[in-house]
């Protein structure tokens, strides 16, 4: 366990292997794009330029460390040569998963939008991750457009790097609704994960009642809106029609996860013929079916407070995620405010992630 | 206490800093209005590099909506998450008695004086590279107590448990204790089985 070492032998140690479940890799510029996007849309771009519902997120969510400027001048997580030394080589991540946030997917127009998405997931094979072979991303989709999305997730299940397809964090309707399906059918076909990630917005505001005045506000409230994707998914029947789907919840927080798996289970026996479709309890659909990333870290004042709530959670539902390299990032080995037992850690660093993304072992 | 000569006064203008690496520290230094500042560029909450962080004034408002922004310039926001640290004292402006960055003291010393002193070093003055005519800037640190920063600084790897540094640990939250000593999972059983819903085990 914990040695003090003498100060004439402190050599850094090879730190132990992680996966880092998510990692930002941003545009410069939607310049970036250009090389990816067909003539038609280039043009369509260059002259209409991009409209999603306006006003959905602060723009201060997308700050950046200000530690994290490449020396090439591009804007901090465009640059993967940068992006591998500060983060991938630092932390010693034997597998990082891209969620790039450019705007694909919320593109009010549908076919743009499914273009828009193509090109982003042309982009990340071209340029993060033919290059670096840690690297794996999330399939970006028009996923408000089912048939468009599923026509991309087919372009790209062939390609094993990527492992997941991404949500915004507030989809138009809640994520269990029926127009989503097709979506989760052809991640089930294809072994895809669904990761909805916070922020993001079909149109809707970030609370359960209207528009908050505080960035503050935003920062705090994807819990609300995954709580709302997460009772909609148990509910509608997802993990029933679709068992071997995997939910993967990131920047949403995970303190809340074990107060509403209480209300649900309560609430579900008093009105359990509501819903015939459920065979079991809800909490029982998301302790098989649902991961959460750890970033932004549930920091209780009390050290035990915390080791309560990964008990209560399921150290075996956790992973962890930096969101390198934007402002509120956790750094792999500060993050945790309280020690947990080394296995439990293997499991929310390494093993966890490893299992859930089905990916070759490299802790070795 | 070893005294180091980081920089000239001039080369630091006023609003102004500073990054210098001093006996195996990085260490910011901060010029408010012609005085110098000297904080640890490690923040308390998660390690970050904090003296690569913005710098701003303070915003108050005693009653809401009354704002008041004063001392523009004297409050320090770390580069990863922007914890505010009062750069005259070091303290964290939202828990002032638990967090603090280690501060150190900074005189502003002619360079005549610091080359005669040379030639009779005073004890821990470390000869620089100066001449005689500009001001220089000498920072001064205390020999760091026990070993814990020895130890720390080799046990970053998480397999060790992370840790948090400076008044986390002191607080007990600590995660690499310079002694191997039971640790409160140990003491609080923490268990995997506990969990209390899904499916019965």
């Amino acid at each position: 366990m914990a040695t003090t070492l003498p100060r004439a032998t402190t050599e850094a140690p090879v730190r132990p292997a992680i996966i880092d479940c998510d990692i930002h890799n941003e545009l410069d510029s939607e310049r970036d794009l250009y090389p990816y996007l067909p003539a038609r849309w280039l043009d369509h771009l260059k002259t209409y330029g991009t409209r999603g519902p306006s006003g959905a997120s602060y723009p201060r969510f997308l700050n950046r460390r200000n530690d994290a400027h490449p020396p090439s001048g591009r804007e901090p997580g465009s640059d993967p040569a940068f992006t591998a030394r500060q983060l991938l080589d630092e932390w010693n991540v034997a597998y990082g998963i891209l969620n790039p946030l450019t705007g694909a997917g919320s593109q009010l127009n549908p076919e743009f939008d499914a273009a828009l998405a193509t090109a982003v997931n042309d982009w990340q094979v071209a340029e993060w991750l033919d290059p670096e072979p840690r690297l794996r991303a999330s399939i970006i989709l028009p996923f408000e457009h089912a048939d468009l999305a599923v026509a991309e997730i087919e372009r790209r299940a062939g390609d094993r790097r990527f492992v997941q397809v991404q949500f915004s964090g507030r989809p138009r309707e809640p994520m269990g609704r029926r127009k989503y399906w097709p979506i989760y059918a052809a991640c089930e076909a294809h072994g895809l994960a669904v990761m909805s990630h916070a922020f993001g917005s079909g149109g809707g505001p970030i609370t359960g009642c209207g528009w908050p005045s505080y960035y503050i506000e935003d920062h705090v409230g994807p819990a609300q809106s995954m709580q709302a994707n997460l009772i909609s998914l148990v509910v509608e029947g997802v993990f029933e029609r679709f068992p071997g789907l995997r939910v993967v919840s990131a920047e949403n927080g995970f303190g809340w996860v074990p107060s509403l798996l209480w209300r649900l289970d309560s609430a579900y026996a008093l009105l359990r013929d509501e819903t015939p479709h459920l065979a079991r309890r809800p909490s029982e659909y998301v302790r098989e079916h649902v991961w959460f990333c750890t970033q932004p870290i549930e920091e209780p004042e009390r050290p035990r407070d915390f080791l309560r709530l990964v008990e209560q959670v399921g150290a075996d539902r956790l992973i962890f995620a930096s969101d390198y390299a934007h402002w509120d990032w956790d750094a792999p080995d500060t993050a945790l405010p309280a020690r947990l037992p080394d296995e439990v850690r293997r499991k929310i660093f390494y093993e966890n992630a490893r299992d859930l993304y089905r990916l070759p072992d490299r802790a070795g | 206490m070893a005294r180091y000569i980081v920089a000239t006064a001039d080369e630091i203008p006023p609003g102004g800093r500073k990054i210098v690496e001093v006996a195996g520290r990085s260490i910011g230094v901060f010029n408010l209005g012609g005085e110098f500042f000297a904080l640890r560029n490690r923040c308390p909450h998660q390690g970050g590099p904090l003296c690569e962080g913005k710098t701003f004034g303070l915003l108050q408002a005693r009653v809401p909506g009354a704002i008041e922004y004063s001392r523009p310039g004297e409050i320090l926001t770390c580069a990863w998450h922007g914890w505010e640290f009062d750069i005259r004292t070091g303290r964290s402006w939202c828990a002032p008695e638990r967090l603090r960055v280690r501060r150190y003291e900074v005189s502003v010393e002619p360079g005549d004086a610091l080359a005669a002193a040379a030639d009779a070093p005073a004890p821990g003055l470390v000869r620089g590279p100066y001449q005689a005519e500009p001001r220089y800037l000498v920072v001064e640190i205390a020999p760091e107590r026990g070993s814990n920063r020895a130890a720390s600084g080799a046990t970053s790897g998480h397999g060790r448990g992370g840790g948090r540094r400076g008044a986390f640990r002191r607080r007990g939250w600590s995660a690499a204790p310079t002694r191997p000593r039971p640790t409160r999972w140990r003491r609080r059983a923490y268990s995997s089985s506990r969990s209390s819903y899904g499916p019965p085990r």
